[in-house]
């Protein structure tokens, strides 16, 4: 950790990196709505946050994010577990997660610029 | 993990249901059918559908994020074929009777149903990425 690039701002890449993930993931469990046999995939958002928090504070590089299985519903006959309406709600809730992060982010950085351009803009 | 990612699996599940449209659309229309190139009436066909991890990717590869391919389009010959009366068919067979193929318009009209439905979502899903592309490359501005 230096001065500029602070706990705040790594914290934020992660939540920026965590929500990323999470949607990848949630566009995968979309594409597999029809495929017999699958489980849908998640990310465990505060448990991401959590990992990069103490593994910065020993200052070691965070973990990568981790993508689990995890089932909306008992599986149906062919053995999917994919629930609709489950992961289009999940959709929206990260993308407005992920357009909160990036405007603190950019406050963040409108501050390092601020400080760097000596309070002139 | 990336963008790109995310995007080509929301591509992967529009084509998977794409392809699942025009199997549906050519099982309606063979409905009728009562000779192909294999011999005996249409046989209604189906898309296999299997989750697949996309290229490159570096994460774990029991838990990872899939997209979705199309393994095949198999026909269906196991379910029994239609046999109608209809001596005046030049198709029917001694006893007066046509065979006809083993495709349910009902069947196949809840499974267009079911596709278009399906795709919706897939486009929902990109749309939503697409999004936040954009608000990323906002940050900083």
């Amino acid at each position: 950790m230096n001065a500029m690039y602070d706990a705040a701002y790594h914290i934020l890449h992660r939540g920026l990196d965590a929500s990323l993930t999470r949607q990848n993931a949630i566009s995968g469990n979309i594409a597999n709505l029809d495929t017999p046999g699958y489980v849908p995939r998640d990310v465990d958002f505060a448990e991401a946050l959590k990992s990069a928090e103490q593994s910065q504070s020993m200052g070691m590089q965070a973990p990568p994010i981790e993508v689990l299985e995890r089932a909306d519903k008992a599986a149906s006959a062919d053995g999917n577990a994919v629930d609709l309406d489950m992961q289009m709600a999940r959709l929206s809730q990260s993308a407005t997660l992920y357009a909160a992060t990036s405007r603190g982010m950019t406050r963040k950085l409108a501050m390092l610029r601020y400080a760097a351009s000596e309070g002139g803009m | 993990m990336s963008f790109l990612q995310g995007f080509e699996i929301a591509a992967s599940g529009l084509r998977a249901q794409r392809s699942r449209m025009n199997v549906i659309s050519s099982n309606l229309a063979n409905a009728e059918t009562t000779r192909t190139a294999e011999g005996g009436p249409y046989r209604r066909k189906q898309v296999i559908l299997r989750a697949q991890s996309s290229q490159g990717f570096e994460q774990h590869m029991d838990t990872a994020v899939q997209g979705v391919s199309v393994e095949g389009i198999q026909a269906d010959t196991t379910s029994p074929t239609q046999r109608v009366y209809d001596p005046g068919h030049p198709d029917s067979d001694g006893a007066g009777y046509v065979e006809l193929p083993n495709v349910n318009v009902l069947e196949e009209m809840v499974d267009m149903i079911t596709a278009s439905r399906s795709y919706e979502a897939n486009a929902t899903a990109f749309d939503t990425l697409k999004s936040m592309a954009q608000r990323a490359l906002q940050i900083g501005g």
